[in-house]
């Protein structure tokens, strides 16, 4: 019998991009992910039309060989918003899902190394903080200090708190008991020690996974609250207020909407993929037990 | 005509062979035993005999189950065949079992599948079958669930769901080896008294021969895949024609060649040592109830002494271990180590203490961080040292215990999965032996290990007593291992240490009842093959 071998289920694995590229839904994810990558950085540098120019003549266009996605009611190309939207989408979810890690990981780990009342507290906190709709909140957040990007920011990032505190706690605590850390117990190395050297290299799967999957939903979260008009303000675009610019225009230019709509579900799906992927090839122990 | 046949049966996973033309039979109401180390192909011959063989698994041969070819036949009637006329008993009951279902559905679930039964008869029929395999309902009711039962009791669940719907042929796959000596003997005793009773045939399969002398009618030997022995259990035992045979038999009765060493100045001091556990609330505002693992214990070691703590499991040996080891702390009572109560120092002050006394553990495959080299890994104990060395002084000690324990240098640089559990052993082991400690707390350090690597292993630590003057203490349900290469045990029961003394006067002369239960239940070839 294949003795069930922890020594070799998460070892490191030279094979591991030629496994991850072999997946298909991480593959296809990453063609999305990048694609959206590449139409944000580009941005930086160039983009089709200038996006902050009115051009009433050329308004609502149907996509053409001139404006590869038309235009919206203000005669700007929907394809170069598209593109600097990217980057606002890109950025708020990025900077989220760091609050996210930086606060909630130490958290988790924090609890699970001291156990007893601090882990029940600490986690408790977590679940109320769990308890709120996490959008809901994020609206009242931004509705007390203004909408603008930085708040939405704030207002998503802490809802990742628990969450990334959630999975470490729970990585570490399956740790915990190994004999490994154990030996270094006995080798005279305190918890924080043990924590930084052998518990957080193994639940580095665990994290870089739900990092991207808090990304593709940070990404929707920032679309929502900019469509509520919660989050980054005109003139810088974002593809949540385009959207909702769109919706009175749905029966002359309903491109306005299927655009923007389209590279949400491209972003969202994208980084969902990826992260789907990811988790079947880091941990292949999820994969059989499906 | 057998009840199974296998006829020349090759397994090959692309160009890896696991099976080279393995023949072998099992007859009504015969026991077969089928010993093998690991990699020897005894598994995938079991499931070869269940038609459970990976799909990766290209097979060739017969394996005919009275008459039928198994090899050829459809899932469907493979599913039909399975659990009502073969049943299978796996290792580990833990994981056997589904930690959601209560027992008795599990043994009824297979009742119902293949009789179309009433859900009400078959768990009538479940009722009798645990009662039988010595689970009566009074004290063990069908809605029990796995974790309520210890993993004795389990592993006679898994047998009443395998011999639930009389099958023909029982088929057990090391069924005590995640088991206590005691344990084992009793299951195998059940194993032994179902199958006669009913006149089925049982494949036994194990990695120690003394397990299987004591019970197999007949005696296959397999290695990597091929078949080196196979007779009656007599003719087997007595002649061992084949050099891998005797082999085999003499690594599982193996004693390392020691002299008891002079005893030298006490190191390790345990006055009353007790440790309680709180046990969760039966209800919401209920009291905590205590667990007292460890109840009173006092006994001292000297210098280089070899001493042996055997007991069942959950007798409280292994939080002792871990009390000595300072990783856990009595309730009451005094450690002393080299003259210093570590029991009450605070952690800083442990370093001394730490660096004179390491550990082993069982577990070849878990005592290892599986993403550090193993330089890193063996290097992680000279924390201890209050001038650390530079890196290629520490590289240098590395290399030098792991020349200790046989190992090349050029290991170092690898990772643990690259090598095999008995190697992954001298790698703790040297680990353990970095700090140049004085005692060495090895907990069951060689019962995962294959027959043939455990004598390997004993030996390393009798060398390593004879050469450095280490002192042991081995923890251990398996007498043979104290036999071999300690001078005093210690016997634990239910927390309390209930006998001490020369180990050969205590193993030969048991006193307690905890002792003499171990010795009676311990498989003995030695006994086994004069009584042949």
């Amino acid at each position: 019998m294949a003795m069930l071998d922890p020594a070799r289920e998460a070892a490191p694995d030279p094979g591991v991009w030629r496994r991850a590229l072999a997946n298909r839904s991480f593959l296809i994810g990453l063609i999305l992910s990048i694609a959206i990558l590449l139409a944000g950085a580009l941005s930086f540098f160039w983009t089709p039309y200038g996006i902050s120019g009115v051009n009433v003549a050329a308004r609502l266009q149907a996509p053409s060989a001139a404006h590869w996605f038309g235009t919206d009611h203000f005669g700007r190309d929907i394809l170069s918003m598209i593109m600097v939207g990217a980057r606002n989408s890109i950025a708020v979810a990025l900077v989220a899902v760091g609050i996210g890690m930086l606060a909630g990981v130490p958290l988790g780990l924090w609890a699970a190394a001291r156990g007893g009342w601090l882990d029940a507290v600490v986690m408790r906190g977590n679940d109320v903080v769990f308890a709120f709709p996490a959008l809901l909140s994020a609206v009242m957040i931004t509705a007390v200090f203004g909408p603008g990007a930085v708040n939405a920011i704030i207002a998503i990032g802490i809802f990742n708190v628990p969450v990334f505190a959630r999975v470490a706690r729970a990585g570490a605590m399956a740790l915990w008991p190994r004999d490994y850390i154990l030996a270094a117990r006995a080798a005279g190395k305190g918890k924080g020690r043990i924590t930084r050297e052998h518990i957080l290299p193994n639940i580095m799967h665990l994290l870089i996974v739900q990092g991207t999957i808090q990304f593709s939903l940070g990404i929707l979260a920032e679309a929502g609250l900019s469509y509520l008009g919660l989050g980054a303000q005109p003139p810088a675009p974002s593809w949540g207020r385009m959207l909702a610019e769109a919706q009175t225009m749905m029966a002359l230019g309903p491109h306005t909407a299927l655009f923007p709509g389209l590279a949400i579900i491209i972003a969202v799906l994208g980084f969902n993929l990826m992260g789907d992927g990811l988790r079947d090839v880091l941990d292949p122990k999820l994969k059989a037990a499906r | 005509m057998s009840l199974l046949s296998i006829r020349d049966l090759t397994v090959r996973f692309g160009r890896f062979t696991a099976l080279d033309g393995v023949s072998l039979d099992v007859n009504a109401g015969e026991i077969v035993g089928v010993v093998g180390e690991s990699g020897s192909g005894k598994t995938m011959t079991a499931l070869a005999a269940m038609g459970l063989l990976p799909e990766a698994a290209r097979a060739k041969g017969d394996v005919l189950f009275d008459g039928r070819n198994v090899l050829a036949l459809g899932e469907d009637q493979l599913c039909t065949l399975r659990g009502d006329d073969i049943g299978m008993v796996f290792q580990e009951p833990m994981t056997a079992l589904n930690p959601v279902k209560t027992i008795g559905d599990q043994v009824a679930e297979g009742i119902i599948w293949h009789t179309g039964m009433s859900r009400a008869e078959a768990r009538e029929k479940a009722m009798a079958m645990l009662e039988r395999v010595g689970l009566p309902p009074s004290r063990f009711p069908l809605d029990r669930y796995p974790h309520e039962l210890s993993g004795g009791q389990r592993q006679r669940v898994v047998i009443a769901i395998a011999a639930a719907l009389n099958p023909r042929l029982l088929i057990a796959d090391e069924p005590t080896t995640a088991l206590d000596v005691v344990l084992q003997a009793q299951i195998l005793d059940l194993l032994k008294s179902l199958v006669r009773e009913r006149g089925a045939g049982l494949m036994l399969i194990s990695h120690d021969l003394g397990v299987v002398a004591s019970m197999a009618d007949r005696i296959v030997i397999l290695r990597q895949g091929r078949v080196v022995e196979a007779g009656p259990a007599r003719q087997v035992l007595r002649e061992m024609k084949e050099p891998y045979t005797r082999q085999l038999a003499e690594a599982s009765t193996h004693r390392p060649n020691r002299t008891p060493r002079p005893q030298g100045k006490p190191l390790l001091d345990l006055a009353h040592v007790t440790r309680d556990y709180a046990t969760p609330r039966t209800r919401l505002f209920g009291r905590r109830g205590t667990f007292r693992a460890v109840d009173d214990v006092s006994f001292s070691m000297c210098e280089r002494e070899m001493v042996a703590l055997v007991g069942r499991s959950g007798c409280g040996k292994s939080t002792l271990a871990r009390m000595i080891l300072a990783l856990d702390r009595p309730t009451s009572g005094s450690i002393r180590f080299g003259g210093q109560d570590i029991s009450a120092l605070p952690d800083q002050a442990l370093r001394q203490a730490r660096r004179e006394m390491q550990v082993v553990f069982q577990d070849p495959y878990g005592s290892f961080n599986p993403r550090r080299t193993v330089e890193w890994l063996v290097c992680e104990p000279l924390h201890l040292l209050d001038a650390h060395p530079s890196r290629d002084e520490a590289r240098g000690l590395a290399a030098s215990v792991m020349a200790r324990v046989g190992l090349d240098a050029t290991a170092l640089d690898r990772y643990p999965h690259q090598f095999s559990g008995g190697q992954r052993q001298r790698i703790a082991i040297a680990r353990a032996l970095i700090t140049k400690p004085k005692l060495i707390v090895a907990d069951e350090p060689v019962s995962a290990l294959d027959v043939s690597i455990r004598a390997q292993v004993l030996d390393l630590f009798a060398e390593l007593n004879r050469d450095l003057g280490l002192a042991c203490l081995f923890i251990t349900h398996d007498l043979h291992v104290a036999r071999a290469i300690t001078d005093r045990v210690l016997v634990m029961s239910e927390g309390r240490i209930v006998e001490e003394g020369p180990t050969a006067d205590v193993l030969d002369n048991p006193r307690s009842t905890a002792a003499r239960e171990l010795v009676a239940a311990a498989p003995d070839l030695a006994k086994e093959l004069a009584k042949r």
